[in-house]
């Protein structure tokens, strides 16, 4: 450390490009939101997909930086302190989420086909009985034709009445047996996708994060005036708790907005693939503005090449683990071939042109960055660093975008629209402006630490 | 920190030795109150003491206290506990301290038996930033056959050795990628040409079936790869190094950190090599040689 580096309060400076990021954030996100807005009063069926994929990008981020600030304090590493308020300042931006989620709500009819379910099964119940006491279960006994009846003219009352006799929602039902089964799957699952249940899995879901979040970063503030090290033995006592519920509402929440998309789809592996989408997003982000810090001379040399290096590697990780998680559910889902099962990746390599964004995804999120981030030189070169890293990001953006869009075209076509991106500048924009602003309140490293000398002297061994 | 910094700036830039011990683990040298001496607090590297020294306290209570006591009591006991003894047969005890005054240390003055050939000189430090620094000298001599040995990994030695990027990532990497287009061609030409089997319905040279094998394959190569290109970079297995004819060497395990330089080096000469060593001011100096 240099002379000047002690002296350094580690804080934006005003003005500058930092100092008015949180404008420029401003000011972008407000353009994404109005057309945003304009999106949701002229295509609200449209809408509704583009705000959940820009949502759910935005969650990611922001739940991984939740992870990577929790995981530093349950490993009780030093080295990576220098780089954990950078995601401790994302974090902060959880509450904001909760207002990003609202606009999804008016269209969970349009997004989830499961909320129809109960309806029809009033509807049902209240034809005649001829199902006698059956339940939801004994249907599926023998597909009946007032079941497949139901299914149809509900079809009929709802969004793709235009599009002949089949439930809207579900692209891959082409015989009434079909249509019976797959309502009889739906029927299986209202236990669990029922609207009240959902609401309060999502409410409990941001309570989670929201207490998290705001607990420790309130924690890791107040000690950059106190230096208590009592908080450090607190954070740390805490920490693996907390990655236990982080990692249940992560996959729950996973399984809850995105998975039920295609409620007889069901994969027990999703969430670790969100997971390790969303722990992508954070550490490119994080090394972005990390980067770009640098490179205005804001941090000094509080984050060196060495600590760069190992965000590279925790990235290149994360990449690996990313597509064994992918490989393993496409593996087991392509070898058992169950009908229900196999629909999810038969959207995606089906001929309507998500097949291309498919095989993107497998050499633009592993095999080129495998590539390309496995040296040491592309790590330490903060310049190729900086490629890997929005190359990553984009990355994860088509990930999350693969995982929600080809439920937005009834045919399964692919097919991007302008709404997609100026929902996700919206909600992005939304977000940042207030990790930026929380960035101008707060010192750029946790100053309090009593690690932190370690950390401000991290240096490889080769 | 870069490079350049690491070695030289004696007063804050080397991690002090109670961050460095970090990484050996404490509890074994704990046990024996004689091998206390770990936490002194050295001229070269003391700068972080303090603060390293929080950031344990708050990773680790036990560490806390026992450290707190033997902080307490280093700096009087260390000079009082070096009655140098050449211990002949039996391994220095930590009570054996040899002399920490910089003077010029004691000469080996004795010409070389007969039978017997110069092998290597070996200097020997108490300090890990001494012996950083003496590298960094032998380095800037341009040696090639020398080395350093240290009870632990020590962060930034390499930049002070001068040592290049280890070769075993390329050899890992070449390997692993060998293992996988192995896997492939051999999958493809059973399953795919010689002997096609419908399994499940599937396509019998399909991908995706294939994967768990390449992707083992390429992990089990890369895994051999690593291991034995490992042990050739190291230039194992070796039985004897004539560094283990000293018999304080053994503290390299232990307490000690040595560096060596090898006869065998073209630029090695009695004397000027001993000259070179003698100005980093080891607290020990040794001609070690081997038998004929």
């Amino acid at each position: 450390m240099s002379a000047a580096d002690e002296k350094r309060d580690y804080r934006l400076p005003e003005g500058g490009t930092w100092g008015n990021a949180y404008k420029l954030a401003a000011g972008v996100g407000a353009v994404g939101l109005a057309l945003a807005a304009f999106g949701y009063v002229t295509e609200p069926d449209r809408f509704a997909y583009s705000w959940l994929f820009a949502f759910f990008v935005v969650l990611t981020i922001a739940l991984g930086s939740m992870f990577f600030v929790i995981v530093q304090f349950a490993t009780a590493g030093a080295w990576g302190i220098t780089t954990r308020r950078m995601s401790e300042l994302l974090m902060s931006g959880i509450p904001v989420l909760a207002l990003l989620f609202l606009p999804v709500i008016p269209h969970i009819d349009t997004l989830y086909e499961w909320t129809h379910v109960g309806h029809h099964e009033e509807a049902g119940h209240g034809d005649g009985h001829e199902h006698g006491d059956d339940d939801g279960h004994e249907h599926g006994a023998g597909p009946s034709e007032s079941l497949v009846g139901a299914n149809v003219a509900h079809a009929q009352d709802g969004h793709g009445g235009d599009h002949g006799d089949l439930d809207p929602f579900s692209i891959h039902v082409h015989t009434p047996y079909e249509a019976a089964n797959h309502h009889r799957i739906l029927e299986h699952k209202v236990a669990f996708l029922n609207l009240p249940f959902w609401a309060g899995r999502a409410i409990f879901y941001f309570l989670v994060w929201i207490l998290l979040s705001l607990t420790y970063f309130r924690w890791s503030t107040a000690q950059d005036e106190s230096k208590d090290k009592a908080l450090t033995r607190k954070m740390q006592s805490f920490a693996p708790a907390s990655i236990i519920l982080f990692g249940l509402t992560l996959t729950f929440a996973a399984f809850d907005w995105i998975m039920s998309l295609e409620p007889t789809w069901y994969s027990t592996i999703y969430g670790v693939y969100v997971f390790a989408g969303s722990s992508i997003g954070v550490l490119s982000l994080t090394t972005l503005i990390l980067l770009s810090l640098r490179s205005h001379g804001i941090l000094g040399d509080a984050v060196n090449v060495d600590h760069f290096h190992d965000l590279g590697k925790l990235l290149f990780g994360f990449c690996c683990f990313w597509a064994y998680i992918g490989f393993s559910q496409l593996m087991l889902l392509w070898y058992a071939g169950i009908p229900e099962e196999a629909t999810y990746y038969h959207w995606r390599f089906a001929d309507g042109g998500w097949a291309t964004v498919s095989v993107l995804l497998v050499l633009g999120h592993f095999i080129f960055p495998f590539f390309f981030l496995i040296s040491r030189v592309p790590k330490r070169r903060l310049g190729m660093l900086a490629f890997g890293c929005s190359w990553m990001l984009v990355m994860h953006v088509i990930d999350i975008y693969w995982f929600v869009m080809p439920y937005a075209q009834e045919t399964g076509q692919f097919a991007p629209h302008w709404m997609d991106l100026a929902c996700l500048v919206g909600a992005g924009g939304v977000y940042l402006t207030v990790v930026f602003f929380q960035m101008k309140r707060f010192p750029l490293i946790p100053l309090g630490d009593p690690r932190l000398p370690r950390a401000l002297h991290h240096v490889q061994t080769q | 920190m870069t490079s350049d910094e690491t070695p030289e700036h004696d007063d804050d830039d080397l991690e002090s030795e109670d961050d460095l011990e970090d990484e050996r683990g404490e509890d074994e040298y704990e046990e024996d109150d004689d091998d206390s001496e770990y936490e002194e607090d050295d001229d070269a590297s003391e700068a972080d003491d303090d603060a390293s020294d929080e950031g344990e306290d708050a990773s680790d209570e036990d560490e806390e206290d026992e450290e707190d006591e033997d902080d307490g009591e280093e700096p009087e006991e260390e000079p009082e506990a070096d009655a140098p003894v050449k211990a002949a047969s039996e391994p220095p005890t930590p009570a054996a301290k040899p002399p920490v005054a910089a003077s010029p240390p004691p000469k080996e003055a004795a010409p070389p038996p007969a039978g017997s050939r110069p092998a290597l000189y070996l200097a020997e430090f108490d300090d890990v930033g001494a012996c950083a620094k003496a590298a960094a000298r032998v380095r800037d001599a341009g040696y090639e056959k020398w080395d350093v040995h240290t009870p632990y990994p020590v962060h930034g030695m390499d930049d002070a050795m001068g040592l290049p990027s280890t070769k075993i990532g390329i050899i890992s990497f070449v390997c692993g990628m060998t293992g996988v287009t192995l896997a492939i061609l051999m999958m493809q030409w059973m399953n795919g040409v010689d002997y096609p089997l419908i399994i499940g319905g599937k396509p019998a040279d399909a991908w995706i079936s294939m994967g768990p094998i390449i992707f083992e394959l390429g992990i089990l190569l890369t895994g051999f790869g690593t291991v034995f290109g490992l042990l050739h970079l190291c230039r194992l297995p070796r039985h004897h190094h004539p560094v283990f004819e000293s018999e304080r060497f053994k503290a390299a395990s232990d307490d000690r950190f040595f560096i060596s330089v090898e006869a065998a080096d073209p630029r090695f000469d009695l004397d000027k090599t001993r000259a070179l060593l003698e100005g980093a001011s080891p607290t020990h100096l040794e001609l070690v040689e081997e038998d004929l």
